[in-house]
């Protein structure tokens, strides 16, 4: 946690500041009991009133000094706060943006958005509380009992029998406590889950009649998790009686000891009287120094927090991602989008089983090669590897002759257009989103991608058509509509390599014949790579390979694995009955070559 | 995301009938008010000794001050020796009046405990409850997260300031007007300038309070554009990375970062300064009792002002907080009290019949018409009749209306008109119960709890035996991959149900409504992103599941059509088209279209997504 606080160093005079007003600020708040002292043995030995209206001067003018200070110091509080909240967040969100898909599956995207925010907000607070606790508790306890030594020393006694007991009234019920605040919170995360699942089982539960049991488990929850409250509150009822009662005692005890310590001193030192004033300066006294061991020991209970936030937000700025540029990048020699696969073992860090095994095969531009396979075949581990989303095992992945690690990731990802699985639209217009895929795209580029598609019908639709506002998450679209969106945006950029994971699973087979063929005219000599579970959208491919368990067990076109691969023939006849594999044959030529089938 | 703790002036929302509210939230103490009432009289006499222990000083001091002579006596050689036994008495009864308050304020506290958290446990059971008895519409009004935000953090919001509430209400009303009582009894002067600090601290309190909540608004929602920012490039960082657009977006993050922390500057200033403007008056005050107090000549009374000053302040200054927490709570139990107040599912009849033992399974729906909203007309004239045995399929782009049926025939939404019976008797006159054991239902939406797997097959039978549930299971081809399973058929799912695949937890699905013996089925075939072998045994078991029974199928397979006794093609919500599926190719119309376009390319997956 420590090692956070050197993002203080961007506001360190401020900070060296704000400590000399916080020190300057318990000195003179100290100045206030003292004065009162004073003014109280003046008064006893009969003062006239000017005297006195001189001390209250002095306070008035004290507690000005006090409150001067303690403005500014929130003033510049809140700037070293917040800068150094700020701070932290900006290197937090650049650090994200370098890592590869290992290392925001490993963390997981829920968690760093907590990092990004909640976490830094904790630590946020922590330091703007901090500063000023931490200076002003140690100084403020400095003070009072150097000068209650200084007149009257032997009332430190109190002070040093008040100290421990303080400790230990906050010490054993947090204690007791501490394990059981862990077990509220998982007690109440199951009565939350319970009645969530009532939520989301509403029907199920009344089909079946369960609401009886239903209403038990919850109130299994609901008395376990108010019996731990009940505990946890008990256990917490001594601290606040516990504590009050120790300031009291201190403070009687001063006066107590005070009095007592008379006894065998001699009368006619006129320095006995004097101490009347120093014992009610020190009684004063005893509530600011009780008062600054609560704030300090207020620090302890809220350090676990802040270290926890600390150490999450430590372990995001510390992580370094799996997948780096090279130190001497290479171009290639000629910009084709020719891939090949050369001998790719991939498996992934902690798993038992590589995920794919000795896969070797060539895409060449102007062709589609089609991925097909059962789930957990390798397929999208396969297309994952192509822009470096993770890093071959062993073997090579090569574009245009080039292995890929040998390019800089951003020359890399400007060769591909990639469409995953799951579409993405970001929150903006309909012309922001496709510019994603070309800053530079002008609106005519930007209807022929739509056009090709088959997204043109449903934006002109709208009246603002291409200035449509997409809502976060897209959810003013169907999921068809996303898809195509998102197919779009990656025709919009017009690379070398086109990637298709499963991106027209969404869409009817219809659309789907009319999509790929207006692709095949846009894309001309570019790359093809379509990932599919539906066998009519890649059985006109130019490649199809067929993966099981990470290996490809056979490539080739349609009809050649019909007849000689067990495993493709098993895929197509689950999806299609014999009869209609002829007709989507045959569907499918008559659309590919304009035909038509309108 | 909330903002951080410890910001007193933060989003307070206001209740929109604060009087009504808290009037219910009061009402709902009535039975315990005996409890309170002793709470209260505990309160009372524990202010009482917090009072009357700095007035005793006050005359502790006053005594050593003016009549020496009481505790110290002087030896012949002018030495002041103790009279300990004087001394210890006073200060003794001091010591007794502090054990006391601090004995008599916990045992409050203590006493307070259960009251809270059986009005919190209550609360809870109450919603739960409701949940049961509302109709389903409800739910289509709101999210889930929504509905579960009441019943969770408004409640928990309700039971912890409860227990804050009133310990700390009745304490600080008692201590405060027993101080002003104290203050004027002893020094009128003084009691005056401690007086003055009011005004004062009120009109500090107030002004800071709108600059901070005017701050605290603005930065909110900057908040919550970064948050939309952050989220955005998160959770779409694939995207991000495939176009290059890291370092834009790490621009326009920092825009956005340095724009909040502006107005996050400001409004942690304000909420910070608070302290150090009512220590200032604190302060003050302070000052102008020694003034006073030493023009007066009256020290004794000036100590105890100190103390009783800090005693009449700290409820004070404690309203601000509690009357954040009372709005807050006013507000949260507004939300949970329009819970409490929907209306509730029609009861059953009286003479509801619950036996379907001889239930044969013939279903009728006779000019039936409903709609989820009154301007969005659904169903229409419908009109059905289904022999016991057979399958109906119900077929038709999404929206058409299909589960819209399945609610009707199990009675989780009423017909707007007509009926719909079975065995010759409207449901409406079974009850719920007998109504649901006797339709058996396998959604989509694969529910299952956080349990034993053999607990959730058993859902579909309460009673049912191990055997039985193992040959349920057996029938859903499932009973094979739960042997796999560490600890088989007691092998626990957990929350997320992560912890077996979908497909399996589709089979368990029908297990579940095997075990549940129906004399009607209720089908939905949709199974999504399964691998081939999983999707053929699904198919088996839902087959299985279909024969000899009534059976209403959401269908998506080719086969289930082909092999239905009726299809029906729904399209907005009507049915446009009957018969078997020879039949319907040859009416060459919507069923042909759907056919030709869905069928010949066979994805089961995909929702139809034409332009229709």
């Amino acid at each position: 946690m420590l090692k956070l606080l050197k993002y203080l160093k961007y506001t360190w005079w401020q900070v060296l500041i704000a400590i000399a007003f916080v020190a300057t600020q318990a000195y003179f708040q100290l100045e206030l009991p003292r004065k009162m002292g004073e003014m109280t043995n003046l008064v006893l030995q009969g003062a006239e009133t000017i005297e006195i209206l001189k001390i209250g001067a002095y306070m008035g003018g004290v507690s000005i000094i006090v409150i001067v200070c303690a403005v500014s110091g929130a003033l510049l509080n809140s700037f070293i706060a917040t800068t150094f909240g700020k701070n932290i967040r900006a290197d937090i969100f650049k650090s994200v943006s370098t890592y590869s898909l290992t290392e925001f599956e490993k963390i997981g995207t829920a968690s760093l958005m907590t990092r990004t925010t909640n976490d830094v907000a904790q630590l946020q607070m922590a330091v703007f509380m901090g500063i000023r606790i931490m200076i002003m508790a140690p100084i403020i306890f400095t003070i009072a009992v150097s000068n209650t030594l200084r007149s009257n020393a032997i009332l430190t006694l109190v002070f040093a029998a008040a100290i421990p007991l303080v400790i230990i009234v906050l010490a054993i019920p947090f204690i007791i406590a501490y394990p059981l605040f862990d077990k509220i919170q998982k007690k109440i995360d199951r009565a939350t889950l319970v009645l969530r699942e009532n939520l989301t089982g509403v029907r199920v539960i009344r089909a079946f009649n369960q609401q009886r049991a239903e209403a038990k488990r919850y109130d299994e929850a609901n008395r376990d998790m108010t019996g731990t409250m009940m505990k946890v509150n008990r256990t917490m009822s001594f601290i606040n009686p516990g504590i009050n009662i120790i300031f009291n005692l201190t403070y009687l005890g001063i006066y107590f000891l005070g009095f007592a310590s008379l006894d065998g001193k001699p009368f006619d030192d006129p320095s006995n009287f004097v101490n009347f004033g120093t014992i009610m300066t020190t009684a004063q006294y005893s509530i600011n120094v009780m008062n600054s061991i609560v704030m300090f020991a207020f620090i302890f209970i809220m350090l676990p927090r802040a270290r926890a936030s600390a150490n999450r937000i430590r372990e995001v700025l510390e992580m370094k991602p799996s997948i780096n540029d090279p130190t001497e990048p290479k171009h290639a020699g000629k910009t084709e989008g020719k891939i090949e696969f050369r001998n790719v073992t991939f498996q992934f860090k902690d798993a038992d089983r590589a995920t794919l095994k000795n896969i070797n095969f060539v895409s060449k531009p102007g062709q589609v090669t089609a991925i097909i396979g059962s789930t957990g075949s390798g397929k999208s581990s396969i297309i994952n590897l192509i822009p470096r989303f993770y890093d071959v095992s062993d073997g090579a992945v090569l574009i245009d002759d080039v292995d890929v690690r040998d390019y800089t990731q951003a020359e890399l990802r400007s060769k591909i257009g990639f469409v995953p699985q799951q579409a993405l639209l970001f929150s903006g217009s309909i012309a922001d989103n496709l510019r994603y895929g070309n800053s530079n795209a002008q609106e005519q580029d930007m209807w022929e991608a739509l056009d090709v598609a088959q997204a043109m019908k449903f934006v002109q639709r709208n009246e603002q058509q291409l200035s449509f506002d997409v809502s976060q998450g897209g959810k003013n679209f169907s999921g068809g509509q996303k898809q195509r969106l998102s197919i779009a945006r990656a025709l919009v950029k017009k690379p070398e390599i086109y990637i298709f994971d499963d991106a027209f699973s969404a869409l009817d087979f219809k659309t789907d014949i009319k999509l790929r063929r207006a692709l095949k005219d846009y894309v001309k000599k570019a790359t093809v790579i379509i990932v599919a579970q539906r066998v009519s959208t890649i059985i006109d491919a130019d490649n199809i390979l067929v993966l099981h368990e990470g290996s490809v067990a056979a490539q080739g076109k349609h009809k050649d694995l019909l007849r000689n691969c067990k495993i493709y023939r098993e895929i197509v006849y689950s999806q299609l009955d014999p009869e209609e594999i002829d007709k989507t044959m045959e569907l499918s030529q008559q659309v590919l070559s304009n035909e038509g089938v309108d | 995301m909330a903002a951080p703790r410890g910001r007193m002036m933060g989003t307070i929302e206001k209740p929109r009938d604060f009087k009504k509210t808290m009037r219910r939230l009061l009402a709902d103490f009535r039975p315990m008010m005996f409890k309170l009432a002793i709470v209260a009289l505990i309160a009372i006499i524990s202010v009482l000794f917090s009072i009357l222990s700095p007035l005793y000083i006050r005359d502790i001091l006053n005594s050593v001050a003016r009549t020496p002579e009481n505790f110290f006596t002087l030896t012949l050689e002018g030495l002041i020796v103790v009279d300990w036994i004087a001394l210890i008495q006073r200060f003794a009864i001091v010591l007794a009046f502090y054990a006391s308050a601090a004995f008599l304020n916990w045992l409050a506290e203590w006493l307070v405990i259960p009251i809270a958290a059986g009005y919190s446990y209550n609360m809870r059971k109450k919603f739960q409850a409701k949940i049961d008895t509302l109709p389903l519409n409800y739910f289509d009004s709101q999210t889930y997260g929504e509905i579960l935000s009441k019943g969770t953090n408004d409640i928990d919001t309700i039971a912890r300031s409860m227990q804050q509430i009133i310990t700390q209400v009745i304490h600080s009303i008692f201590l405060f007007i027993g101080a002003i009582i104290a203050m004027f009894a002893s020094s009128w002067q003084l009691a005056l300038v401690a007086m003055a600090s009011l005004p004062l601290t009120i009109g500090f309190t107030v002004l800071i309070a709108k600059r901070s909540r005017k701050h605290f608004k603005v930065y909110h929602k900057k908040l919550g554009v970064l948050n939309s920012h952050i989220e955005e490039n998160y959770g779409g960082f694939k995207i991000v990375k495939l176009f290059n657009k890291e370092p834009e977006a790490i621009e326009k993050f920092n825009k956005i970062n340095a724009d909040m922390a502006k107005d996050d500057r400001y409004a942690q200033f304000f909420s910070g300064v608070i302290y150090p403007t009512i220590h200032f008056v604190n302060n003050l005050t302070f000052v102008g009792i020694c003034v006073v107090g030493g023009l007066i000549n009256d020290i004794g009374n000036m100590v105890a002002f100190f103390v009783l000053i800090s005693l009449f302040q700290m409820p004070f200054q404690q309203i601000g907080q509690i009357a954040n927490i009372i709005q807050s709570s006013a507000a949260a139990a507004e939300r949970v009290f329009s819970v409490f107040d929907e209306k509730e599912v029609t009861p059953n009849p009286t003479d509801a019949l619950v036996d379907i033992s001889r239930m044969t399974g013939e279903v009728r729906f006779e000019d039936v018409w409903f709609s989820y909203k009154e301007d969005a007309p659904l169903i229409e004239a419908m009109n059905l009749d289904i022999r016991p045995g057979e399958s109906v399929a119900i077929v038709g782009p999404t929206g058409a209306g299909k589960t819209t049926i399945v609610n009707l025939i199990l009675r989780f939404y009423e017909v707007n008109k007509g009926k719909i019976t079975i065995d010759g008797v409207d449901i409406r006159n079974y009850s719920y119960e007998a109504l649901r054991n006797a339709i058996g239902m396998v959604l989509q939406d694969t529910w299952l709890f956080s349990g034993s797997i053999k607990d959730n097959i058993r859902y579909g039978r309460v009673g049912a035996s191990d055997e039985e549930i193992i040959e349920a299971a057996k029938a859903a081809h499932a009973h094979f991959f739960i042997t796999t399973l560490p600890g088989g058929y007691d092998f626990v799912l957990n929350e997320e149900g992560t912890n077996i695949s979908q497909g399996q937890r589709q089979l368990l699905t029908i297990a579940r409504a095997i075990l549940s013996q129906p004399k009607i089925l209720i089908l939905d075939e949709a199974t999504s992103s399964v691998d081939t072998r999983t999707e053929t045994v699904i198919q088996e078991a839902m087959n299985k599941l279909m024969q000899n029974r009534t059976s209403f199928v959401i269908a998506h397979r080719l086969s289930t059509i082909k092999n239905a006794k009726t299809i029906l093609v729904m399209r907005h919500g009507k049915i446009i088209e009957t018969g078997n599926h020879e039949q319907l190719l040859a009416l060459n119309g919507f069923y042909a279209d759907l056919y030709n376009a869905q069928f010949s390319g066979s994805n089961p997956l995909a929702p139809l997504d034409i332009e229709a």
